[in-house]
């Protein structure tokens, strides 16, 4: 991990789905509105509940999620929030794969982009484990949430946590974010809110679900990627935020891949000699050559 | 698990045909390499004929990859350091972690390769005004064609390392993607051949081909099996079984299991002569030209699997 790396501690116990986050990430970050496909195809604004975009995207660097939960007979309810970015993976699918370098591990142990050198290949996209990164049409680039790069280096942080009226995102460095976590999941239980745990870093913590579809379900700290930078106090499984429980590199299946693609080209080329010395003869062909004696080569 | 899946934009057809005509010109300079090496004299002139082919396919997939990504000079950031990315060494770029810098070097050298068959094609046809000799030797030399054969299949099976090293569903679900890419290509090689010896009546090359279809599609069935098995034990197998979407399914089947592996299969082992509508369905013209398609199916399904994944 880089020294003194800085990140973002996300506790969604905290968090009323107000988006002033969403909004001050837009506006420093000067994005647009998506493009025009998007919006053709009802995915710019849903509508559809009190998430307006549904996901992140080249434009979104940031998305508050609002997740639904109620009882089968309808009487009780929870709203999940949870305000999600690019977690700045300490092991990054994304930076990983990049073929150019335009992905690269900034001074603050985030990931950021060199536009200029990105070339769309979009293979950081299919990469990434969260879904973070995105394909930008309009300048045939990829963007994601940079951590707010030019803040950093002035010492201000990032906008969105500046912003947010809650304290439900906190910047600072991971080491005194993670104690923060530490001390706040621990507060949680001792309140009787057994469901808190760490995603991103094991903290040593665990607990039982309370509430919603997986109550007595057991939660512990999970450690994902070598650590995520920008990482997150849950209550409930991560699948129900739409994170993946074990996110994986996509490196794990570079060697064993380039394994058998090795071995089936050594078959092929015992089976193409094989072909070329024991070929079995064609019915005849008409005004076909004649059979001709084995040559050498020339 | 919730999925994520890459854009559409990223799965489409140009895609399909990029990865097809790259591992096709691949498929063809494996074919040409052995025939050169170890085939006939008949071998060889079949093999020089479809020298025509590999260095005008690799101009295409060129042309359709920057048609697709827009920008050409851009692409000069995957070999040579951009100064602006000052964290990494230069001056040429790698990225170990990274199977597309691995593949743009192999495709490079490669590109640069069929230019031999390409030569010698002119040399074989009487339109090489210059250089007869030396063509002719780096086009026949075990060695060179070795170092040609292995380049041709590392490009066949590139794509395939490619998907595998991501986290899309199906794509990376297995590591079977590099292994079953390589042998697709080869079978579009040989299924290039089988036209080429039919059409130049090369009794003997056919002969070869017939052999060699029925050993690649046999490989091509045992790894498709696999891989299969493989997803239906995992229970991610829905988008490749079961699904119209983008006719993942029915071009999975008809075009990559059918017309690709069965066909040539069933037609080379038996020797089968089949007669439809006073045409010799089981020429190696036809078989030929279903097994490519086949191949073509095979791109499209595997690359618009993850995309069916979500939407199933
Ligand atoms: S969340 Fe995705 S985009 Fe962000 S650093 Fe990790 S792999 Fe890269």
């Amino acid at each position: 991990m880089t020294a003194n790396a800085k990140g973002m501690f996300v506790d969604t116990t905290l968090c009323t789905g107000c988006k002033a986050c969403q909004v001050a990430c837009k506006q420093w970050n000067e994005l647009p509105m998506e493009d025009e496909a998007a919006v053709r195809e009802h995915r710019a604004f849903l509508a559809t509940s009190y998430d307006n975009t549904g996901h992140l995207s080249s434009t979104n660097w940031r998305h508050v999620k609002f997740i639904e939960q109620f009882s089968e007979d309808r009487t009780d309810a929870r709203w999940l929030m949870m305000s999600d970015s690019c977690k700045h993976c300490e092991q990054a699918g994304c930076l990983e794969v990049c073929p150019t370098g335009a992905l690269y591990r900034t001074q603050f142990g985030s990931v950021d982009i060199h536009q200029d050198v990105c070339i769309g290949c979009r293979y950081c996209v299919g990469a990434c484990p969260f879904g973070v990164i995105d394909y930008n049409g309009r300048t045939g680039r990829v963007n994601k949430c940079i951590l707010c790069q030019d803040r950093m280096e002035t010492g201000d942080g990032t906008a969105c946590a500046k912003s947010c009226p809650t304290s439900s995102l906190t910047y600072g460095r991971v080491e005194d974010l993670k104690a923060m976590a530490a001390a706040r999941v621990r507060q949680l239980h001792a309140q009787g809110k057994t469901d808190a745990y760490v995603y991103g870093w094991d903290l040593g913590n665990s607990g039982v679900i309370t509430q919603g579809p997986n109550k007595g379900q057991v939660v512990k700290d999970m450690e994902v990627v070598g650590g995520l930078n920008v990482f997150y106090l849950l209550m409930d499984q991560p699948s129900v935020y739409g994170l993946p429980s074990a996110p994986q590199l996509p490196q794990r299946n570079m060697t064993p891949s380039a394994g058998v693609a090795l071995i089936s080209a050594a078959v092929l080329g015992v089976t193409g000699l094989a072909a070329f010395r024991r070929r079995r003869m064609e019915p005849a062909m008409r005004g076909a050559s004649p059979p001709q004696a084995p040559q050498a080569v020339s | 698990m919730p999925t994520y899946v890459i854009e559409p934009h990223w799965a489409n057809w140009m895609l399909s045909l990029e990865m097809f005509v790259a591992g096709l010109a691949a498929g063809i300079f494996f074919f040409i390499a052995l025939a050169n090496t170890t085939g006939r004299k008949e071998d060889r002139e079949v093999g020089a004929i479809l020298g025509f082919f590999p260095a005008p396919l690799m101009l295409i997939a060129a042309i359709l990859l920057t048609v697709d990504l827009g920008e050409p000079t851009r692409f000069l950031n995957l070999i040579f350091t951009n100064p602006a990315a000052a964290e990494r060494p230069g001056p040429f770029f790698l990225n170990p972690s990274s199977p597309m810098n691995y593949g743009t070097y192999v495709i490079l050298v490669f590109g640069a390769l069929t230019v031999i068959p390409f030569l010698d094609a002119l040399r074989h046809t009487g339109r090489l005004p210059f250089g007869h000799g030396i063509v002719e030797r780096l086009a026949h030399d075990p060695v060179g064609m070795f170092i040609c054969a292995v380049f041709a299949l590392a490009t066949g099976s590139y794509s395939g390392v490619l998907l595998n090293v991501t986290n899309q569903p199906v794509w990376s679900d297995t590591y079977i993607q590099g292994g079953l890419y390589v042998v697709f290509s080869a079978l579009g090689g040989f299924a290039a051949a089988g036209i080429a010896a039919d059409r130049m009546r090369a009794r003997e090359t056919a002969g070869a081909v017939r052999t060699g279809l029925m050993g690649i599609t046999l490989l091509a069935g045992v790894l498709v099996a696999v891989f299969v098995a493989n997803l239906v034990a995992l229970g991610v197998a829905q988008p490749l079984i079961g699904t119209t979407t983008a006719f993942v399914a029915p071009a999975f089947w008809i075009g990559a299991v059918g017309l690709a592996i069965l066909y040539p299969l069933v037609v080379t082992t038996t020797g089968i002569r089949l007669q439809l509508a006073r045409v010799n369905v089981s020429s190696l013209a036809v078989v030929g030209t279903l097994a490519l398609l086949g191949v073509f199916a095979f791109r499209w399904s595997i690359l618009h699997s993850a995309l069916a994944a979500v939407a199933h």
